[in-house]
């Protein structure tokens, strides 16, 4: 019954392309619900890598938030904190300590986030090196042998870095007593990070002895770190849930009422049809397909526009772009055809199965 | 044939009021080729008992046979099947699909049937030639007269050949001259062989059919048929009479 089934959805196109409008929206708001809590697990497994075997010594009235945001305040950790922490019993657990001084400050214009850090740097006659991240180097115009000044200490730069370390594209690298100059914060350093080998304690203890032996800071371990988004994950996973079952609830209210006003706008139709001689049977599955092709058509729209409403979000939440959930494609389609189909067959048989000639009497 | 025995049909009132009585023993038989005029005034049952002959509503008591076939003894598909193949409706609204072409309207009974492409598309233009509104085939119900929609339900009732036209007040919303074309195409159908009947409060074309039958509150008063006025009993004689002889 083709013939049936396509002209009567031109002639209600409208009330079809709403719901699956409706269909679309709630969809792309799961997708992009569902992209940044993706996202956001993706971020954890991230900086667990990246943490890996080491360990971050921040003051303690560091907002660890705000350190990851690259947004540093004017917390500091003692420029003796090194030598304290290699004299103390947390000392012959690590092999290494990197001191850092972060800072923000604005290079020809243009933000720019300073690390100085322990690293052997050349002595240069006519500034101080710095390397600095590509992205930094497009705003800036700086190329490798252009000089530059920052806080009254000029700066020569040695390299432009494409892939700077900790992705800090729109970073200056430097050696920590020049960027201590530079900032105005001599003797300053906002962290630390460790490194070695954990093998003859665990890392909690480690963290323990560390802000013993320096007294003022925080120690941030991996597994903390894990543990704390852990919980934030958790949270956000048990809200997916009620989020998805609102948003599929709310699809097949929307269907369900749409499906009931049309059947009762079409009684008419509805009982000339059954007069006729159609089966119940075929017109309940006429509307029930249309039913799921409104909800399969509103759950691709749903997918081309949660890539731009997932990106939205991410910049003004994450600072970044989200990756979709290809996985969740089919499933999707699946749910919310099915969904808008479930919805359709309650009032499409009632209607279907009602007696002609009082349907044809009452419309 | 169309036989129908002592039928009855009763709704229930709403709001649980006394019980309405729309058919009240009601037997006659009407032969093939027959036109038959049902009369009475409104609410004497004669929409009933067109619904009960086409297998539309069942009724409370009773029988109703199209040939050898007891119509209520079916199943509801193959109710539905009879309904589709055997009998043809027309509407005193019309209740056509107001978004298809009338060549659509007409054709969507012989899919239904089952027909092929081709064949059902072939039929119902045949079918909108013989009714004279061919030309009017790719227009849609709203751009055509009354009468013309009319005639697009007849061509929709027959298309699939039925043997039972059944027309409740065919001629209610047409004016004079388009309701004696309406009525010169039934009486056409009946001189074809198929069985037409026809509910109809205008006299004038009750007066201009060879049977009329006529109810009030559910009975049947006068069927022109037995030449005399009779109630059931006199009906039921006659049936009972005729069933003897065959």
């Amino acid at each position: 019954m083709w013939l049936l089934f396509l002209k009567g959805m031109r002639s209600r196109l409208w009330e079809l392309v709403l719901a699956a409008v409706v269909v679309a929206l709630v969809v792309a708001a799961l997708i992009a619900q569902r992209a940044v809590s993706s996202s956001a697990e993706k971020s954890v497994h991230d900086l667990a890598h990246r943490l890996g075997r080491n360990m971050l010594v921040l003051p303690a009235a560091a907002d660890v938030g705000a350190f990851y945001a690259h947004r540093y305040g004017p917390e500091a950790l003692p420029a003796d904190a090194p030598a304290t922490l290699r004299a103390s019993p947390a000392g012959e657990h690590i092999q290494a300590i990197e001191a850092r001084l972060y800072g923000n400050a604005t290079i020809s214009g243009a933000p720019a986030l300073v690390v100085g850090q322990d690293y052997q740097w050349p002595k240069l006659p006519e500034g101080e090196p710095a390397v600095i991240g590509a992205e930094l180097a497009r705003r800036t115009g700086l190329k490798p042998g252009a000089s530059f000044e920052l806080g009254g200490v000029s700066f020569r730069v040695l390299d432009v870095s494409p892939s700077p370390p900790d992705g800090l594209d729109t970073g200056v690298f430097m050696p920590v007593a020049a960027a201590q100059r530079a900032l105005g914060r001599p003797g300053a350093l906002t962290a630390l990070r460790l490194g070695g080998c954990w093998c003859r304690i665990d890392v909690a203890t480690l963290g323990r002895e560390v802000e013993k032996a320096l007294p003022g800071a925080k120690s941030i371990t991996v597994a903390g770190m894990v543990q704390a988004q852990q919980g934030s994950l958790d949270t956000m996973r048990r809200y997916a849930t009620v989020v998805n079952v609102s948003g599929f609830g709310i699809i097949a209210a929307v269907v369900g009422i749409l499906t009931a006003s049309r059947v009762r706008r079409r009684a008419r139709e509805l009982g000339l049809l059954v007069a006729i001689g159609a089966s119940p049977a075929l017109l309940t599955g006429l509307w029930v397909v249309e039913a799921a092709l409104v909800g399969a058509l509103g759950a691709i729209g749903g997918w081309l526009g949660a890539g731009p409403l997932a990106n939205q979000v991410a910049a003004r939440l994450l600072g970044g772009t989200l990756e979709l959930p290809l996985d969740m494609l089919v499933p999707h389609l699946l749910l919310a055809a099915g969904v808008c189909a479930a919805a359709a067959l309650i009032p499409s048989s009632w209607a279907a199965t009602r007696d002609p000639t009082v349907v044809l009497r009452e419309s | 044939m169309i036989r129908i025995e002592n039928v009855s049909k009763t709704y229930p009132a709403p709001g649980g009021g006394e019980e309405v009585h729309a058919l009240r023993e009601v037997s006659l038989q009407i032969r093939p080729g027959e036109l038959v005029a049902v009369i009475g005034p409104s609410g004497s049952g004669k929409s009933t008992l067109l619904h009960a002959i086409g297998g539309m509503s069942a009724p409370t008591a009773g029988q109703v046979f199209l040939g050898e076939t007891d119509v209520y003894d079916l199943g509801v598909q193959a109710r539905t099947e009879l309904r589709l193949k055997e009998v043809g409706y027309v509407f005193q609204t019309f209740n056509l699909v107001p978004y298809l072409t009338c060549l659509e309207n007409v054709v969507l009974p012989a899919y239904l049937a089952g027909a092929p492409r081709k064949d059902a598309r072939a039929r119902a233009l045949a079918t909108l030639e013989r009714l004279g509104i061919a030309a009017r085939r790719a227009h849609r119900p709203g751009e055509l007269s009354v009468g013309e929609r009319q005639r697009v339900g007849i061509a929709r009732a027959i298309v699939n050949g039925p043997r039972v036209l059944l027309a409740d007040e065919p001629t209610g919303n047409l004016d004079p001259a388009s309701a004696d074309e309406v009525m010169a195409i039934l009486r056409e159908l009946a001189a074809g062989g198929q069985t037409v009947v026809m509910v109809t409060h205008d006299p004038r074309l009750a007066a201009a059919t060879p049977r009329t039958i006529k109810l009030a509150a559910g009975r049947l008063v006068e069927d022109t048929a037995a030449g005399v006025a009779g109630g059931p009993a006199t009906t039921a004689a006659r049936v009972a009479a005729e069933r003897s002889l065959s």
